[in-house]
This record gives C-alpha cells, sequence and structure tokens, in this order.
C-alpha cells in the first residue's frame, strides 16, 4: 500500500491541538513521563491532542493545558463547540513513562509519569469517559501521531518500528 | 515553590552569568584532568528560554540522544545534563579512555560508566565552584545515562522545573579538544528559586 505523507502539527510540551483537516496528523514528539491525550470523533473526523506534563494545575499557577485537569475538560469542551459528541470519541492515552533517574533521592516523591496517568485517567473519569486503547508506562521515550482522517493512532520508541494503537 | 518569576538586578544576572560561565570552565578544566587532553570550551553561552523549548533547543524532542543527568541532593529544580547524540558520546568515550578515534560503536558498561564518571565530575566541579563563591554548598546527585528521545530524557527535568517557573537561565557549553570537536551540550537548568537562595547566601544586591 502506498504511504501518504501527512502534515504533522506537532503538540508541544504543554499544548493542545485540534484539526479537521484531511491530510494533518497530530503529534507528540519524545514524549516520556508526560502523557499524550489522542481523542477523535470518527463521525465528523475531528481529532485533537494534548501533552500533558504535571497531573495539576497548583494555585497561583496560570492554567494551561500542561497540567491534566486543564487540559482534559479543556479538550472535550473544545472538541463539542467543534461539532464532536463525547461518546463517540475514541480516546486513546500514549506516555507517563517512568524517566526519572533511579538514583535520585528526590524521586521516590515524583513519580510524575504514574501520576500523569491518573490524574489523566480521573479527569476522564469525572466526564464519564475512558480510553478505548493505551500504552502507558514503561521507562521509554515514546512519539504519538493521531492521522485526523482515518483515526489511526500510531505509537513508535526510539529504535524500534511504528505500531499502531 | 510557586512564584512565577523571581526578579534579579541587573547586576545579579550579571554576576551569576560570569558565575557559571566560570563554573563550566572548571568543569571542563577537571575533564581535561580526567581525559589527560586538553578540553576547551567552543561556546559558553547563557540565555533565557521557556522551559517547554528545552527538548527543541538540545536537539529535538524525538532525536535519539545520549544524555548524563544530575540533579541536586534534597533540591528537585536545578538540573544539569549533558547531552549528546549517540555519535558525539561515542567520541567523548574515545576521548575519556584515549581509545583511537572510532573505536566506540556502542554503550556497554564501561562506556555508561565513563560517561557517568564525567557527568560526575563536571557537575562536581560546576557545583564546587558556585558553592564556594557563594557560600550555597550544592551537591549533586550520582549521575544518570540514558540513551532515549531528547524529550523523554529531560522530561523529568522539564517537569520538575514546571512546577516552578515556566522560564529558566539555561547555559550551554559546546567543548572538544584541540583535534576533535564533540557536538554535545553541557546544558544547566537552575529554578529562578534556586538562584535567589543561592544570590541570597552570595549577598550580590
Amino acid at each position: 500500500m502506498a504511504s501518504t505523507t501527512l502534515n504533522s502539527l506537532v503538540v508541544g510540551l504543554g499544548e493542545l491541538k485540534y484539526s479537521d483537516q484531511p491530510g494533518e496528523e497530530l503529534t507528540c514528539l519524545g514524549l516520556g513521563s508526560c502523557v499524550a491525550i489522542s481523542a477523535w470523533d470518527r463521525l465528523n473526523k475531528r481529532g485533537s491532542m494534548a501533552h500533558v506534563v504535571l497531573p495539576e494545575c497548583s494555585p497561583g499557577r496560570k492554567p494551561t493545558p500542561r497540567f491534566a485537569d486543564i487540559a482534559v475538560p479543556e479538550m472535550m469542551e473544545k472538541l463539542v463547540t467543534l461539532g464532536a459528541v463525547m461518546t463517540r470519541l475514541e480516546i486513546k492515552l500514549v506516555g507517563g513513562a517512568h524517566m526519572t533517574p533511579t538514583n535520585s533521592p528526590n524521586l521516590p516523591a515524583m513519580r510524575i509519569g504514574d501520576r500523569n496517568i491518573e490524574a489523566v485517567k480521573a479527569q476522564l473519569n469525572k466526564l464519564g469517559l475512558k480510553a478505548v486503547a493505551e500504552n502507558l508506562g514503561g521507562n521509554n521515550g515514546r512519539t504519538v501521531r493521531l492521522d485526523v482522517e482515518s483515526g489511526r493512532v500510531t505509537v513508535v520508541t526510539a529504535g524500534t518500528e511504528t505500531t499502531n494503537l | 515553590m510557586l512564584q512565577q518569576s523571581a526578579q534579579f538586578t541587573d547586576s545579579q544576572i550579571s554576576a551569576w552569568d560570569e558565575l557559571i560561565i566560570e563554573a563550566v570552565h572548571d568543569s571542563l578544566g577537571a575533564l581535561s584532568d580526567m581525559s589527560g587532553q586538553q578540553i576547551h570550551a567552543e561556546l559558553v553561552k547563557p540565555y533565557k528560554i521557556d522551559v517547554t523549548a528545552i527538548p527543541d533547543a538540545l536537539g529535538g524532542a524525538d532525536k535519539v540522544a545520549v544524555a548524563v543527568l544530575l540533579g541536586i541532593e534534597h533540591i528537585p529544580s536545578f538540573h544539569i545534563a549533558l547531552v549528546h547524540s549517540p555519535a558525539a558520546a561515542f567520541t567523548v568515550v574515545d576521548i575519556m579512555l584515549g581509545n583511537p578515534p572510532g573505536s566506540t560503536t556502542d554503550l556497554g558498561e564501561l562506556e555508561l560508566s565513563t560517561l557517568g564518571e564525567m557527568g560526575n565530575i563536571m557537575g562536581t566541579f560546576f557545583l564546587n565552584k558556585i558553592g564556594n563563591t557563594t557560600g550555597y554548598q550544592l551537591r549533586p546527585t550520582p549521575p544518570s545515562v540514558r540513551m532515549d528521545m531528547t524529550g523523554a530524557v529531560l522530561d523529568y527535568a522539564i517537569a520538575s522545573l514546571m512546577m516552578e517557573t515556566d522560564e529558566v537561565t539555561m547555559i550551554e557549553a559546546k567543548y572538544g579538544t584541540n583535534t576533535v570537536q564533540v557536538d554535545g551540550v553541557f546544558a544547566v537548568m537552575p529554578s529562578p528559586q534556586l538562584q535567589t537562595l543561592v544570590m541570597d547566601s552570595w549577598g550580590v544586591k
């Protein structure tokens, strides 16, 4: 099958992006402990991806999608505004690796990857949503892509083949 | 802890920049002693950067890199990273071990240990310079060496910095010997809060 080159919209650290353009893909590059939330409406072919860095927005911080408790509701609200139906969304989660150096004394309290996963799932649960697929944890970096037209989500880790999620 | 941006005077910024440049040179001097070769800095440049832009500044989030990471004991928001492409890391190992160029083609136990020791020495000399100058003593954590996507290996540092700040002053140093330029970066990423503590100890107004 001939492969088509898609136009990549890179979702940087802490960003949240949307697309309904055929030929576009939403991409999170080099995820470690961060979690990528991919959401896609199969009927109107609208997709969104968030690159969550931290579990929650502390008091005094600017509320941005870098935090799971901001990213999830903001993503869903915007998708609904764009015509997506929440119950129709295919939500997939990628990342949340344990990248912290194992020999640091600061680390037991950090567990950023695990906490990001828990926070994203808790926020989805609040909205009655659940991921249909996930590629989470471990201790390797990942790049994830969502093809906005087909809804195909692919994951690649350093030095490995691309796999479908 | 959640203070967004510490305000420094021009003289504090200038003193800090000068201090970390000297500290980087001390680190590279230590590396020369370790390798028995003259290691010199091609570029030492402090600059402000949005925390989210760090992976791109160090080569690109999905580029595979070999990173030596050190933190500071009991302080989660000061990170030192030596970031190289795999090929450059092999070159560094050859330099450190006195091997003919091109000898190292993989990262086994000896090579990882060599890179870790290099990070350990550079981090220790860097922090000693800060401690000796300012009176604020900082001790590095043991080094961690990882080969993976740049964004992934720096994720922990970025996330812990992001808990406190949106922007950091980063210093990059590119280095090499008289015959080999290493395409690597020695990056130092302190949070403004830690800089404030050091400044308070130093007494620079």
